[in-house]
């Protein structure tokens, strides 16, 4: 009897004890594919190391509902994927942990990654989260179309002056006097900000200059182009267009010749292009005295709750999800580009690049790599900036009282905190 | 007579026929995506009939996750819901329209004004209370509450108790009923359509609900069917059409079932040639 | 009234009260655990905002007072009040007519009616972009039958002046659910009122006016009130079908939207708590000013 109990009591001790792996929890916002990627990653570290033991949980971002939700209880979650806007307004809130200390330890350092993507998610000197995948932005043209209006369908206009000029040449209207094709169709407005020689924010400082002088000469430039063009007669003509992801896409159509286009794209006009349709991608045309080589970047980013009871553990899985196959293997799978230097030679990404992706890549490392301003007041500033621009389109304000507006309410918001 | 009759019923027929295919034109656009393949969906112009016909979305839902195991969450959830919020709601119902007792309009007042407060502000809060009550991350807060009566049933019910005369009940008093037999026995049975009626929305709403599943449940095999869908059909830089539609059909169809088949309840219809109002 | 009599009518009355209070109290006990909290914590956070670190600062009435001075606060509550004003009316007179209609017994009345309560069962994202389509000014099905018949169909969705009538136009495919209730206070008449009406030689309109509408009073007010409240708060159908700053010109930014936005874009929880205090105040009022028009067309 006696010996029985203690057998028991050992048998227990020892599964308690195999049972005794960390289990931390990962919020996966993915679904689909691209989900199921990720979480046969989650297998592969979880039979990589005997230490922890990672658990996926489906949590698609949305607004961040469930996640401000969890984040004001007790149970938390030990890493979070987030939209790279709600990052800082976490973290200065003290939702989300600031990673510079280990970050340090495990020697992970500006160089690590790409250039100019180490300031992604910093604010006033904390870093608190990690990118997972980027998402760039370049400049594309319609060959097809170039060359119907008689222009070198090899070269993109290399000044804002040639994009005008053939802005002007590629519009084409209908018998009726409908749009058929829009020439430029200008969308992300801040990239021309910074292509005007502009900026929204100092980094270091953290100052803000919406109405850097840049910025109000692009404003100007970006109001001129839609008062040359009818607004509204462009909104119809938009309305009819169809789905990025779809053969109605207008670019593949030819419904517009040049636009912004961010590197997954090229995985759009693989699907649907016709056969003889091609186009080409370059950097953003800038005038005299501004950028050439103006590259936007946004993308989702990991953050660990400063609630996780597990966040040095947590913090190693992250690392090793960062790391450069990892980061390779992920990034191609979504069509994004992986923060991470090393990931860019990895196999597992080089797999999708072709001269085309090669365009953005270069962008990336060589050019003027800027992101939104991550600050504590979420997307206020975004929005300010298109109402902005909204009210230089219609006339009612100059771009630079518009944009003087936009500094002296956004410095004021700034100021509460 | 007979002829201005059957004028009426043939125009009411033909407003009826109308009407339904401005309704159901959507509805069949939902359809018949759900039986295209990814690449079909985007033929311009738009084609109703889908060519080839592949059931590859359906195929997709019902293999592709834990399809069972989600189904039977979002059962277990709806079916609660429904007995809790019907049970309470019918004697909270019956509460504020027999007795009079003091307060009860500001009471009521009340009542009414717990909906006006949008849920984008009382979400966050009311997580927090069912964090600190230990339930997150269970089914409880999705189930618990509503054994204690639902404002919009309560609200609609009472509408209807107010409506049965009173001499029912003095009659049934007489009989020597008290006012719970007088609640089961006289304002219940007459209270079928409106009953039904609030059983149909409390299923609709809680079957389909997404964001309250989502909040509270923390793990991925005690998520419902909406999330499941949402989770099937998303992709980061475009959705899955056919498997959206073919879900979401899937899931409309129990409520649509449910309603056809309780028709009874709403059939106290007068024939054409007494047409109500 | 003598003194015995007037004890029992007390006895009467507290046994009533004590009754009452007992069937509502599921409710208040619900109330008390379930919702009195947030509803309070909101009031608490409309007075603050959040800073550093997390810390609640109180800042009074500064939330409230901002809201007053902000462009985009009075846009949503006009585009509100336009949206619900025209669009309540207009969709429990529709819902009414076709509860009437398919109470009608004929062939395939449930088949009708089904069809008719189909739409409220579509997922909100599914018939936003469904609308989306047929609306698109473009490659719709709607502005293409205009152009058949030579008219040049309008804007729409992208066009500021055509938003607000495509939001409202597409709300009507939802009066399945409120025909569902009409349906259901119809079953309540009893049929003797309407034959006896018929003897006395009343027509249908005559039968409308003074037994369907009396008769349904009270789930028209529960309508019109629910109406109210809901399409006050509403706001994902706006997201699906324009943006989430309302659309072009912000003409649908609705009140629902704003106070989303500056929950969870801009993370500003104390102003949207103000906020949606400020949409109770306003509910309230416009509830109570609808029950005093009924009250006068009662008499």
């Amino acid at each position: 009897m006696f010996k029985k109990s203690i057998a028991l009591i050992l048998m227990i001790l020892l599964c308690t004890m195999a049972f005794s792996k960390k289990e931390i929890v990962f919020w996966n916002a993915w679904g689909g594919d691209e989900g199921k990627v990720l979480e046969e990653m989650i297998e592969e570290y979880n039979s990589l190391q005997d230490e922890v033991v990672v658990r996926s949980v489906f949590a698609p971002i949305g607004m961040g509902e469930k996640i401000m939700a969890t984040l004001s209880g007790s149970t938390v979650p030990d890493v979070i994927t987030v939209w790279d806007w709600m990052v800082v307004p976490l973290g200065f809130r003290g939702q989300v942990l600031p990673l510079n200390e280990m970050l340090e330890k495990s020697g992970i350092d500006e160089d690590y990654y790409i250039n100019g993507v180490w300031d992604y998610g910093f604010y006033e000197g904390k870093k608190y989260g990690l990118p997972t995948t980027l998402n760039v932005s370049a400049f594309m043209w319609n060959k097809g179309a170039f060359e119907e209006v008689g222009l070198d369908p090899d070269t993109p206009p290399k000044n804002i002056e040639e994009l005008d000029e053939y802005t002007e040449k590629l519009m084409k209207y209908r018998k009726n006097g409908k749009l058929k094709r829009l020439g430029f169709d200008p969308v992300i407005s801040h990239i021309y900000c910074y292509v005007f020689g502009g900026k929204l924010w100092d980094p270091e400082t953290g100052e803000i200059t919406a109405n850097d002088t840049g910025n109000i000469k692009a404003y100007e430039w970006l109001a001129s182009y839609y008062e040359k063009y009818d607004v509204k007669a462009k909104r119809i003509f938009q309305a009819g267009w169809g789905d990025v992801f779809s053969p109605l896409n207008p670019f593949l159509r030819g419904e517009v010749a040049m636009k912004e286009g961010s590197q997954w794209e090229i995985l759009v006009a693989q699907k649907f292009a016709k056969p003889n349709f091609d186009y080409g991608i370059s950097y953003f045309p800038a005038p005299e005295g501004g950028r050439e080589d103006v590259c936007n970047v946004s993308g989702s980013f990991w953050v660990i709750p400063s609630a996780s009871k597990n966040q040095k553990v947590a913090f190693e899985f992250m690392k090793w999800l960062t790391a450069p196959r990892q980061s390779a293997h992920f990034a191609a799978a979504l069509y994004n580009i992986p923060p991470v230097k090393d990931a860019l030679n990895d196999p597992e990404f080089t797999k999708i690049v072709d001269e085309k992706m090669q365009v953005y890549i270069d962008l990336l490392t060589d050019g003027y790599v800027y992101t939104f301003p991550m600050l504590p007041i979420g997307q206020t500033y975004l929005s300010e900036m298109t109402q902005a621009l909204a009210d230089v389109q219609s006339g009612n304000k100059s771009a630079k009282e518009a944009l003087d507006y936009v500094q002296q309410r956004i410095t004021e918001e700034l100021s509460k905190y | 007579m007979i002829k201005t009759n059957k004028r009426r019923k043939v125009t009411v027929y033909i407003v009826a026929i109308f009407l339904s295919l401005l309704f159901i034109f959507p509805f069949l656009w939902m359809v018949s995506t759900s039986f295209k393949t990814q690449d079909q969906i985007f033929d311009a112009p738009m084609e109703l009939l889908p060519n080839p016909f592949v059931t590859d979305a359906y195929n997709e839902l019902f293999t592709e996750t834990d399809f069972s195991r989600y189904f039977l969450n979002t059962v277990f959830v709806t079916g609660m819901t429904l007995l809790g919020v019907l049970t309470s709601s019918s004697i909270v119902a019956f509460g504020f329209s027999y007795f009079k007792f003091p307060a009860k309009d500001l009471i009521f007042k009340v009542l009414l004004a717990t909906m006006m407060l949008p849920a984008q502000v009382t979400m966050i809060p009311q997580y927090m209370l069912f964090d600190k009550l230990g339930w997150v991350g269970s089914f409880k807060p999705l189930i618990i509450p509503t054994f204690f009566g639902g404002t919009w049933v309560i609200f609609l019910l009472r509408q209807f108790f107010d409506t049965v005369p009173r001499e029912y009940a003095e009659a049934a008093k007489i009989d020597g009923a008290n006012e719970l037999m007088i609640f089961f026995k006289v304002y219940l049975p007459l209270a079928k359509a409106p009953v039904a009626t609030s059983a149909l929305f409390v299923f609709l709403w809680t079957w389909t609900d997404f964001l309250n599943p989502l909040i509270y449940l923390h793990d991925d095999h005690m998520y419902t069917l909406s999330i499941a869908l949402h989770r099937i059909a998303s992709g980061t830089h475009y959705p899955n059409w056919p498997v959206l539609m073919g879900g979401s059909l899937l899931m409309a169809l129990p409520i649509i079932i449910l309603f056809f088949t309780s028709q009874k309840t709403f059939i106290n219809g007068a024939t054409i040639s007494g047409i109500k109002g | 009234m003598n003194e015995y009599t007037l004890n029992v009518r007390k006895k009467t009355f507290k046994r009533e009260s004590v009754l009452g209070f007992i069937f509502i109290s599921p409710w208040i006990a619900g109330f008390l655990i379930f919702t009195l909290f947030p509803v309070l914590y909101s009031l608490y956070l409309s007075f603050t905002m959040t800073g550093e670190g997390g810390n609640l600062k109180w800042i009074g009435f500064d939330n409230y007072l901002r809201a007053f001075g902000e462009r985009d606060f009075w846009l949503s509550v006009k585009n509100t009040l336009i949206l619900s004003g025209i669009g309540i009316p207009i969709a429990q007179i529709m819902a009414l007519m076709a509860a009437i209609l398919l109470n009608i017994r004929m062939k395939y009345q449930g088949l009708f009616r089904t069809i008719f309560f189909l739409p409220s069962v579509v997922p909100a994202v599914a018939t936003g972009l469904l609308w989306k389509w047929i609306l698109n000014p473009r490659l719709g099905p709607i502005n293409g039958f205009l152009e058949e018949l030579g008219i040049a169909g309008p804007g729409w969705l992208m066009d500021p002046a055509w938003v607000k009538p495509s939001l409202i136009l597409m709300s009507f495919w939802g009066i399945g659910g409120t025909m569902v209730i009409y349906l259901a206070g119809l079953q309540n008449i009893p049929d003797e009122l309407y034959e006896a009406a018929e003897l006395d030689g009343a027509n249908s309109w005559h039968r409308l006016k003074s037994i369907t509408l009396p008769m349904l009073r009270p789930v028209t007010l529960f309508n019109t009130i629910m109406g109210i409240i809901t399409s006050f708060q509403s706001f994902t159908q706006v997201i699906i079908m324009l943006d989430m700053d309302g659309g072009i010109e912000k003409s649908g930014l609705v009140y629902g939207l704003y106070i989303y936005t500056n929950a969870f874009r801009d993370f500003k929880m104390g102003y949207a708590s103000a906020l949606s205090w400020v949409l109770l105040i306003i509910t309230a009022i416009s509830i109570a000013i609808t029950m005093k028009f009924f009250k006068d067309r009662d008499n």
